[in-house]
């Protein structure tokens, strides 16, 4: 970008000027808004500062959102802006997680994304951003900037090198603290309210467990070929795949493009994922006439991909290696499922008291984080039980418990934003002062 | 596509000139207007929300009659007018004119809306409220003081080394003059805040006091005490401009630091703090808000902090003075506020004899002739009028209510007719301003939508019906040629040019760029009056600034406060979608060390109540709030979940006439 916005947080006082304007100017009123303010220390803890970022798109020179969006809605235009284009757009909303600032919005009534042009047919003489010549304070303001990079800790010191500048912080007077013990655990509680994205990701849920499902069966039966009376074969898989494919159309905005989805195959994991479940689904159909060793092992092989195409799908959210290895982790599922279908008591019990180990250390480590930890301790019960209950009735239980993991794990998805950003420092920084 | 230069007509500090571009009459966009050095950098949030507000579905654009079942109707003009007319004239048969109440607020500034006094006069004259909910006491006391409500340009205050923000959040109620204030904080000028909150304003304070309620005429004169006791003053500037410093400085003895931070609740250190920072700085500007004189010892306590400035010199160089009211802009007012305020200024056609302050009671109370019919317009009582509960009993004793609005309010509720009333963009007119210097223009740049009439119009009308209109069509200005002659010929007279206005604002020539650096006070003295026989004569208060304990009314736990925030003014923006997708519902808010021992969570729905009312709302946590203090944001409606006046006093500040409405105190339980 050959402009850029740069914020001055020492001055910016939180009105939202810059919002309406915005939303004069791009029509993105009704909770649609492109340009959020984001509030540290909303709630005025007098131990720590309070100030405000407005911010939308940093227009970055790494555009996860270009990168990994499947039905390649997003451009850069002549001026290196990231231009998102609704007409290409699917609504899978991917774009929406994987921004670091949450600046890609979802819109219920068109069904699509819509983003932060940086204004780029303005209205006005300067041809400025119109949040930028809207600001009361000059808090935020668009221009060429040569000088070194100021960074603000924690926001713009990401992988996506964002095309935002900060004035350097001044520091602030805090007011001293005459707020109680009691007091102090309500305001840790209260800045680690979430965001709930598991009603509207249902059909996810869905989908992913039911893939998690069909390809341990699928390796099953490959497996268990000749020495164990199948009770279903890959017929019956393939009616299983073709269902969740098409409950997972129900989640995209735009059903009618759905078949853009696959159009990023060279770089976006979701486009990966859509293709081969699509190709393992038609495998299934095939394997079911031909009875051939070459076949199955195709078949499982591009499973089992498409099983590491659906953590990889999240693992790019979030870059966090241990989201591999919980329950909520469709390779870690399929290999404990598989193990337990198969039968064979000493793998089962190696695999699932390992992912025992490694799940409770996760909870231990994040207790204060997750305090309802509820869920994750029943599944670990659950796959403690798979060791010493041998029945059919296990697998119902891991796969209810799977289900409920991964559930938890869409509530306590973090809604990656500069809000989000703003709360683990606040959080940080509470942890280190307070004393219980 | 036409950009036009206009400016806002709300009753707010910032008055901001801006422009709007227009496209085949329709308003597409609105951009910052850099001629008015004031507010250079662009409107504040609400101004940006106004093609929300003008284009708004809900808007009321067709006049409505509410049926026998309190639905509303929509009905033509003729009718509308018709039934009027009927209503009036059959009052007016039976019970007289000042059977008619007209009750007009602050909703748009304009010099056209005093053609509504003359419809009122040709009629025989109405009944009239006196006072004022706003700020009263302050001008009141700072006329008493220095003679005249008047500061320096507002950019002025760049060039201070202390600025105390006592009591105002100009963040939020006046933001342009925070961009002033962060400057001078970038050249080095050191802020101290004053308020029960931790303010938007108060981020980079370098010391912030939170006062208990009422009691900061306490802490002011702890200080003033201190500085004459360590002689940190400026001895000359008394000498030669102060009336009454001796006898003030003996009054004021027994105010010792640690007999403020008793009474204020601060710890002494604070103070202390205070006063360095006070005796290291050369120039001071204070700034202090109107929330603090809306109680009932508001007028002195103004006074009091007042003596702040007077006593280290701080008053008509550049960097100091004293910013409560600019004035200065008000050229086209025979009478300036305060004194307008009073019952006795009136035309004696008009019975001027219903009190702001208590305006209920008031109302219910007016005999030969009681009152009949109220006609209510810019104006939104039932949320920002003191008492609601006793207001609506008022409300039910009228026969027809009247009420000219751009949206159902709480007020347009209780209308028996609802007449749809313009905005700033529908009809040209001119607009003062009490912080910037400037005189300026909103023109009109598109047609009234729907069958809106401007009120001029509307009065029209009904003068030609009830036959007042001796022969003209209109006896108001009405078309556009009629406004812009009105208009230009009361700016020629000025010295205006009409024209010229509408290309850029300008600022009087009589309008001095640092306030009293003439050192003319215009009181009965010529001096600055410390000692004041006026104040006593006139409001029966000490002739000194003095501090004066309000009376609280212990049974309620707790005081609440009732700031104004940055997307509202009083009633007006908080129903735009563009407004309350950020700010839906009313949330009332306290300390957590308050809250947690009554089982109140951050997030809990809470009844707030006293006496007079009770309200449902949110209740959230805030950390650095006072603790005893709770605080709900001005300007909610009732339909809108809880309005603060449900809640609140009605009741007189000691002077002015104003409306000590902050004197109110509350419990709150957990549903």
């Amino acid at each position: 970008m050959d402009r850029q916005f740069i914020f001055d947080t020492n001055r910016c006082a939180g009105c939202r000027a810059c919002v309406v304007a915005c939303a004069n100017k791009n029509n993105n009123a009704n909770n649609n808004y492109w340009r959020k303010v984001s509030e540290y220390n909303s709630n005025n803890h007098p131990l720590f500062p309070v100030f405000y970022i407005s911010m939308a798109c940093n227009h970055c020179d790494t555009h996860p959102c270009l990168t990994n969006c499947p039905a390649k809605a997003y451009s850069i235009d002549s001026n290196g802006a990231v231009i998102h284009d609704s007409e290409k757009c699917i609504g899978c909303r991917y774009c929406t997680w994987i921004c670091p600032y949450n600046a890609p919005v979802f819109n219920g009534k068109t069904a699509v994304v819509s983003k932060c042009t940086s204004c780029t047919d303005n209205l006005f003489e300067s041809g400025n951003p119109a949040c930028t010549e809207a600001c009361p304070l000059s808090a935020l303001t668009y221009s060429t900037c040569n000088s070194k990079k100021d960074t603000m800790s924690g926001v713009t010191g990401n992988k996506a090198k964002p095309n935002i500048k900060f004035s350097e912080f001044k520091t602030r007077h805090t007011i001293g603290n005459d707020v109680s013990k009691r007091a102090n655990r309500a305001f840790i509680d209260s800045i680690l309210k979430r965001g709930n994205k598991l009603k509207e990701e249902i059909p996810l849920l869905v989908f992913t467990v039911l893939f998690i499902v069909i390809v341990a069966a699928t390796i099953f039966n490959t497996l268990a070929n000749n020495n164990i009376t199948k009770s279903y074969n890959n017929m019956h898989l393939f009616g299983a795949g073709i269902i969740t494919m098409l409950i997972s159309f129900l989640h995209l905005g735009k059903k009618q493009r759905s078949f853009r989805a696959i159009l990023n195959l060279k770089q976006s994991w979701l486009s990966r994922e859509i293709l081969l479940s699509g190709l393992f689904t038609g495998l299934l159909f095939i394997t079911y006439f031909i009875t051939n060793i070459i076949a199955d092992i195709i078949t499982v092989s591009v499973g089992i991909t498409l099983i590491i195409s659906i953590d990889m799908v999240y693992l790019r959210i979030n870059n966090k290696i241990n989201m591999l290895i919980k329950a909520g982790s469709a390779s870690f599922i399929t290999i404990i499922i598989t193990a337990i279908i198969i039968s064979n008591t000493i793998s089962t019990a190696i695999i699932s008291s390992l992912a025992s180990v490694i799940i409770t250390i996760d909870i231990i480590r994040n207790y204060k984080i997750n305090s309802k930890a509820l869920f994750r301790t029943i599944s670990i019960l659950s796959i403690l039980a798979c060791n010493i209950i041998e029945n059919n009735y296990t697998i119902i239980l891991l796969i209810t418990f799977t289900i409920i993991e991964r559930a938890w794990f869409y509530y306590t998805l973090p809604v990656l934003s500069t809000q989000e950003l703003l709360n683990k420092n606040l959080l940080k920084e509470s942890n280190k002062m307070f004393v219980y | 596509m036409k950009w036009y230069v206009t400016a806002c007509p709300r009753n707010c500090y910032s008055s901001c000139g801006f422009r709007v571009k227009s496209d085949n009459g329709r308003i597409i966009g609105i951009d910052k207007l850099s001629s008015n050095i004031a507010t250079q950098n662009g409107p504040c949030v609400k101004g940006q929300s106004y093609i929300n507000r003008v284009y708004n579905p809900e808007r009321v654009t067709e006049p409505l009659l509410k049926d026998k079942d309190g639905l509303f109707k929509e009905i033509s003009w003729e009718k509308a007018i018709d039934i009027i007319t009927d209503k009036i004239n059959d009052t007016i048969n039976k019970y007289g004119s000042k059977s008619i109440f007209y009750l007009a607020g602050s909703g748009m500034s304009g010099i056209l809306n005093g053609f509504a006094y003359d419809f009122w006069k040709q009629l025989g004259g109405v009944t009239l409220s006196y006072g004022n909910l706003c700020w009263p006491a302050g001008l009141e006391a700072t006329r008493l003081t220095l003679g005249d409500n008047k500061h320096n340009h507002p950019w002025d205050i760049e060039n201070a080394d202390l600025i105390i923000l006592w009591g105002k959040n100009p963040a939020e109620t006046n933001i342009h003059q925070m961009d002033f204030i962060y400057n001078a904080i970038d050249k080095g000028a050191k802020l101290i805040s004053i308020d029960p909150r931790r303010t938007k304003s108060s981020h980079r304070s370098s010391l912030k006091l939170s006062p208990k309620q009422g009691t900061d005429a306490a802490l002011a004169l702890a200080i003033s005490a201190e500085l004459i006791k360590t002689g940190d003053i400026d001895n000359n500037f008394i000498d030669a401009h102060v009336k009454g410093f001796d006898s003030f400085a003996d009054s004021i003895k027994h105010c010792s630091i640690e007999w403020a931070s008793e009474i204020c609740d601060i710890p002494v250190g604070d103070i202390n703090s205070m006063i360095d920072i006070i005796v290291n700085s050369n120039k001071i500007s204070v700034v202090p808000g109107y929330g603090m004189q809306r109680y009932s010892n508001g007028g002195q306590t103004i006074r009091s902090i007042l003596t702040i400035p007077i006593i280290t010199g701080n008053i008509g160089k550049s960097g100091t003075g004293w910013y409560y009211a600019n004035l200065q802009s008000y050229i086209f007012d025979d009478i300036k506020e305060p004194i307008s305020y009073r019952p006795d200024i009136c035309d004696p056609d008009f019975r001027r004899t219903i009190s702001t302050p208590n305006i209920a009671v008031d109302m219910i109370n007016q005999n030969s002739p009681e009152l009949k019919i109220a006609w209510i317009e810019r104006a939104n009582p039932l949320t920002q009028y003191p008492d609601t509960n006793m207001l609506l009993d008022a409300f039910q004793k009228l026969d027809f209510i009247i009420v000219s609005e751009q949206f159902m309010t709480d007020t347009a509720m209780s209308a028996d007719i609802v007449l749809p009333a313009k905005t700033m963009f529908e009809q040209s007119d001119i607009v003062s301003s009490y912080w910037n210097p400037y005189i300026q223009i909103r023109q009109k740049i598109i047609d009234p939508p729907g069958n809106v009439k401007t009120e001029t119009e509307v009065y029209s009308l009904l003068a030609k019906n009830i036959g007042l209109h001796n022969g003209n069509e209109f006896l108001y200005p009405v078309t556009d040629i009629q406004v812009d002659n009105y208009l230009s010929s009361v700016l020629s007279e000025k010295g205006i040019d009409y024209n010229e206005l509408k290309k850029a604002p300008v600022i009087h020539s009589s309008v001095e760029e640092i306030a009293f650096s003439d050192y003319i006070f215009n009181t009965k003295s010529g001096k600055i009056e410390l000692w004041s026989d006026e104040a006593k004569a006139l409001w029966d208060v000490s002739e000194l600034p003095k501090y004066v304990p309000i009376d609280d009314d212990l049974d309620y736990n707790f005081a609440i406060i009732s700031p104004n925030s940055h997307d509202k003014i009083h009633s007006q923006f908080g129903n735009l979608d563009i407004i309350s997708d950020h700010n839906p519902v009313p949330i009332v808010y306290g300390h957590p060390d308050d809250l947690i021992p009554l089982n109140i969570k951050d997030g809990s729905l809470v009844r707030v109540y006293n006496s007079r009312g009770e309200i449902y709302l949110k209740c959230r946590y805030d950390y650095s709030i006072k603790k005893g203090c709770l605080s709900l944001d001005n300007g909610w409606w009732m339909s809108q979940g809880a309005s603060i006046n449900m809640l609140s006093k009605s009741g007189f500040t000691d002077m002015g006439y104003g409306a000590a409405l902050h004197n109110n105190r509350v419990s709150i339980e957990k549903l």
